[in-house]
């Protein structure tokens, strides 16, 4: 039986893990090499995925395997330099594709990635002996014809057989590791035997494959017969046979095996691969006892016919029949080389048209290909300033750039740094949104339109993209290199400046993780120092501060322009230039009175940007509202413009509405529905509310700043909440007591940076910066430490806070609500204490003087100075307490509404609860508890599994002292 | 045929008739069970499935022949097959330890 059979796996046995085994760790390396140059090829060659030929290619150059490759192909009258040139022709038939900037990584060939992945399985089961060389050129015949690998491989007259017997013969010399210098130590005897066993194994491959594709069950010696006269490789030998051999009864014989076999063998019913029978076992242990090196055979098919004839006594009289005779066989057994020997294979030529191909494959060196320095191929190719860099003046030429109004002065400077002899580089420094990149693209705008003084005539900017020219950079000094390309194309055109927008990346760039002493600006240095370019950046002062001050030896190359936010009437100049291009695109009109507008809106409401962006993002949407067709219509309104603000600035509609006007004149009303009891404070809230919304705003103070007192539980916090849905605001609630020690100040505006919690925003800063229109509640003041009133002095008066990371929270349109018990308990003790029947005012002035008093005692002065208004809330009155029974009861049936379960409490029933709650002496929240102990908890059951599982209507009534409950359908 | 030149034509055309004809009609030869008192019944039907294709009522049949018969034929096979299950048959009973005797008989 042949050792190893492309069909069978090999028993495992217990062996130690194969990663600590040396060979194959090493085979596990040199596959990963190999299929590293195979993709560097591909890459350099401009390929578009790595295919079978680029991996055959690479380990015909590996140096590890050159000795062996040289041996084996000897053997087959090639060498390894003329597969090389066929296969490069073959590589120079692929596609390739350009693109730009040139790929990392390609996609791998499904083809390449199966045999990548059956020699990742092979070299986990072979654990004996470093054998990859072989595995490889077997994995890569055993692809389809479709693949020029397999054809190569096969018209040089290598198969199956010899790379297996190769493999298994490497395996079997146990080595770790193949060394350069390999020899071959097999003697002549060996290498013939070797050659006889490769023959056997066809020969059984062939049988093999008759009685699998027949579904046989048992493998016969007649089977390998069969093989033997029916493969093409043994015929001529069996046309060598003197005419003393009975060549038709061969014929005849071949067909009558072919017959015998298929009538008398059984059908496979398991899975298993057919079953040698004991003849075919007794044949093939006398084959390979024949093969064996000192036995002096050399002839294949003469072996197998004697080992035949002695081992299988129907079909010895078979060949006696034909004519064969014993002594004539074992005479021939030791004829060696009765096979053919093989020509040198022709590989086909290419046609005549190859010969203008343009890619010089052929006199391309092998080394240029594996250049690692050089991973993307030539310099030559396209300009490193082309592919990094986008020219200004062009695309104004083209008319991408929108013309540039005012800055007049700003230019003019610029134009002047220009000038100068040494360090005439220029800095534009502005906030973000304020003109930067519009400047530059505003000068090569005069440039292509000639309005530039004659030095500057025809001049180009070129605008770096350094985004562009890191990605990509696999190896170190790729990126120096690119941006060394560009900067020396600059340097070598006089005519040129160098544009680098947002010029704080480039101290760091490239750095790649070294202590960034060459980083892309110290390359640019020199050249900005010497004069030879001419460079012109653009950052913000954030930016400017954080990076480039540091780096002084840069700042210092740069001469600085600071650009201001414009004024609104430069704003306006700017809106108006801008207008008529804006309106040719969105094919909108933009009435002459909406600019001011526009402008007048996003300056009160957009707080985060800056001139002119904001005025021209809110043009642009407006403009785009009606050019995408959600608007129907030519001309842009004030509406519109308003609703664009409001989504930008995250806000609600804007004020000075006429219907928040209407909202704001029954704003009392509507909170007297949901607030009960404490009329007063509601129309001192909502006068001090209609004052800030009127106009009479303080530029810096919040929009209101209140206190709130009142006994536990009278409706602080559902006030403040009522006035925010009412106002349409969003409702912020902070409960001071969570921020009673020290540090918690630094909870509220975020901690300091190195300290945990640095990402996390500001309880108190982040909700005002995301909407700054909101009613913040701060709940029960009192218990807050006085770090945090410091905190809260600046919000009251400057109306600023600044978060931990710089941020500044805007409270200008914010409620600041602030809530307290202090002073509560003391006037309710007041009143129990002093028992007189005072008139309601004089009990509330009492009160009122009572609660003045705790509130000096527990606020710092400064602090009480900057509130506006101090609200009294009442405790709740009888009645209050009914209306807030109401409410509860209102709540519990829209929530049971999907049920259709309706709730019904009796006045008794109402003013029993109410009084009850009161009782309590709680405020309005034990209505919620008995609430829920009168009426939830009794009908719960009903509700579930009873009376109302299907919908109904309690009635609840009090009567006799205790609760009556009705059920009706 | 050929014409037969070799120098002593023997007379062979009997051994060639048969010779020749193997493959057209190769000797058939018949497996049998034996029965003993170790190897037991469903060791001898699951042999029947696996190596002979017997149907399961057709194996249990079978034992029960070789039992009471003492002996009987499971198959006719030609001379390399019917020594190759055998073979197996023997095999699979040693492991067992059981001392199945499994004969072949050359039929006509």
């Amino acid at each position: 039986m042949p050792k190893k059979s492309a069909h069978s796996k090999r028993p495992s046995k217990p062996t130690p893990p194969s990663k600590t085994i040396p060979c194959i760790v090493n085979m596990r390396n040199d596959l990963a090499t190999l299929q590293d140059d195979a993709l560097s090829l591909a890459i350099s060659l401009h390929h578009e995925a790595v295919m079978p030929e680029h991996f055959l290619y690479v380990l015909l150059r590996f140096p590890k395997f050159q000795k062996v490759y040289q041996n084996f192909f000897k053997e087959y009258s090639t060498t390894i330099d003329k597969i090389l040139i066929f296969l490069k022709r073959e590589l120079g038939n692929f596609k390739s594709t350009f693109s730009s900037p040139p790929a990392i990584i390609l996609p791998i060939d499904p083809k390449c990635e199966r045999v990548f992945q059956s020699l990742e399985l092979w070299i986990d089961e072979t654990r004996m002996g470093y054998c990859l060389p072989f595995l490889c050129l077997l994995e890569l015949i055993q692809l389809d014809n479709q693949s020029s690998c397999s054809k190569m491989l096969k018209l040089c007259g290598i198969d199956n057989a010899d790379l297996l017997s190769e493999t298994s013969y490497l395996e079997m010399q146990h080595l770790d590791d193949l060394p350069l210098d390999y020899q071959d130590q097999r003697t002549p005897e060996e290498k013939r035997a070797n050659q006889l066993q490769r023959e056997l194994f066809r020969l059984s491959e062939n049988a093999t494959q008759f009685a699998l594709s027949n579904d046989q069950r048992y493998l016969l010696p007649e089977h390998l017969l069969l093989a033997f006269l029916t493969m093409p490789r043994f015929q001529p030998f069996l046309q060598s046979l003197p005419p003393t051999i009975d060549h038709d009864g061969l014929l005849d014989l071949a067909n009558t095996l072919r017959q015998f076999l298929l009538k008398n063998i059984e059908k496979n019913k398991s899975n298993q691969p057919p079953e040698p029978t004991l003849a075919f076992i007794r044949l093939s242990k006398k084959l390979i006892e024949m093969m064996q090196p000192n036995t002096g055979m050399g002839c294949f098919p003469a072996i197998f016919l004697l080992a035949l004839w002695k081992t299988n006594k129907e079909i010895a009289p078979q060949l006696k029949l034909l004519g064969f005779k014993l002594a004539n066989l074992e005479k021939m057994a030791c004829h060696p080389g009765s096979l053919p020997q093989l020509p040198p294979p022709e590989f086909p030529q290419p046609e005549p048209d190859d010969d203008d191909d343009p890619w010089p494959l052929d006199d391309l060196d092998d080394d240029d290909l594996f250049d690692k320095s050089l991973p993307f191929g030539d310099e030559d190719s396209t300009s490193d300033l082309e592919l990094y860099s986008i020219e200004l003046v062009e695309m104004a030429h083209q008319g991408k750039i929108d013309p540039l109004i005012g800055r007049q002065e700003e230019l003019d400077r610029l134009i002047e740094i220009l000038h100068k002899k040494r360090s005439s580089n220029a800095l534009i420094l502005g906030n973000e949104g304020v003109g930067k990149t519009a400047v530059v693209e505003g000068l090569a705008l005069r440039i292509a339109q000639k309005q530039v003084p004659k030095t500057l005539q025809e001049y180009k900017i070129y605008s770096l993209n350094l985004g562009a020219m890191v990605a990509g950079t696999e190896f170190r000094g790729v990126f120096e290199q690119r941006l060394n390309n560009c900067i020396k194309e600059i340097a070598k055109q006089p005519k040129c400046f160098l544009f680098i927008d947002e010029i704080h990346t480039l101290l760091g760039a490239g750095a790649g993780g070294r202590d960034g002493t060459l980083d892309a600006g110290n390359i640019l240095k020199p050249y900005l120092a010497r004069g030879e370019i001419r460079c012109i950046g653009a950052t913000t002062y954030d930016e400017y501060q954080k990076r480039i001050i540091n780096d002084r030896a840069f700042a210092r190359r740069f001469m600085r322009i600071n650009l201001t936010e414009p004024s609104r009437e430069e704003t306006l100049k700017i809106l108006q230039g801008l207008a008529k291009t804006y309106e040719e695109f969105h094919k909108v009109k933009f009435p002459p009175e909406i600019l001011p507008c526009i402008i007048e809106l996003s300056a009160r409401f957009i707080s985060d940007k800056f001139f002119p962006d904001k005025a021209i993002e809110v043009m642009d949407e407006c403009g785009a509202h009606y050019h995408s067709g959600m608007g129907k219509g030519k001309k842009v309104t004030r509406k519109d413009v308003e609703r664009v603000i409001c989504r930008i600035a995250n806000i609600p509609a804007i004020t000075v509405q006429t219907d928040d006007r209407e909202r704001l004149r029954d704003l009392a009303k509507r909170l007297q529905t949901n607030i009960f009891g404490q009329d007063e404070a509601i129309h001192e809230l909502v006068r001090r509310v209609k004052i800030a919304k009127a106009g009479f705003q303080d530029d810096r103070r919040p929009l209101l700043a209140a206190f709130l007192c009142g006994p536990s539980g009278c409706g602080k916090t559902e006030l403040a909440r009522q006035l925010a849905i009412e106002l349409g605001i969003s409702f912020v609630k902070l409960d001071m007591s969570e921020y009673s020690e020290e540090y918690a100040a630094s909870r509220l505006i975020g901690s300091a940076p190195g300290y945990v919690g640095y990402d996390r925003p500001g309880a108190l800063t982040e909700p005002v910066i995301q909407s700054p229109h909101c009613l913040l509640l701060l709940d029960e003041i009192e218990k807050a430490h006085p770090a945090v009133f410091n905190l809260l002095l600046q919000v009251l008066d400057e109306g600023r806070l600044s978060d931990n990371k710089g941020r500044q929270a805007s409270f200008r349109n914010a409620i600041i609500l602030m809530t307290s018990n202090a002073g509560s308990r003391a006037s309710a003790d007041a009143i129990n204490l002093l028992g007189f029947a005072k008139s309601a005012e004089e009990q509330s002035q009492n009160r009122q003087d009572i609660i003045q008093r705790v509130m000096k005692k527990t606020f710092p002065p400064e602090f009480r100075n900057r509130i506006q208004v101090t609200v009294m809330m009442n405790e709740l009155t009888p009645k209050a307490m009914e209306n807030i029974v109401t409410k509860t009861l209102n709540i519990a049936n829209r929530q049971l509404a999907e049920r259709q379960v309706f709730i019904k409490l009796t006045p008794a029933a109402i003013t029993q609860i109410a009084t009850s709650a009161a009782a309590e002496h709680l405020g309005g929240r034990p209505v919620e508890r008995l609430f829920e102990q009168v009426v939830k908890q009794h009908i719960v059951d009903e509700l579930l599994f009873g009376k109302l599982a299907k919908g109904g209507q309690v009635t609840i009534d009090f009567h006799n002292g205790e609760f009556q409950y009705q059920y009706q359908k | 045929m050929s014409m037969d030149t070799s120098p002593n034509p023997t007379p062979k055309t009997n051994v060639r008739v048969k010779t020749r004809c193997y493959y057209l009609a190769p000797g058939k030869y018949r497996v049998i069970f034996w029965n003993d008192d170790v190897t037991t019944f469903e060791f001898v039907i699951n042999a029947l499935i696996e190596v002979f294709n017997y149907s399961p009522a057709d194996a249990v049949l079978k034992a029960n022949e070789v039992d009471q018969l003492g002996s009987a034929p499971v198959g006719t096979y030609i001379k390399t097959i019917a020594e190759t299950k055998r073979n197996e048959v023997i095999r699979m009973a040693r492991e067992q330890n059981y001392p199945l005797k499994v004969t072949l008989r050359a039929l006509s």
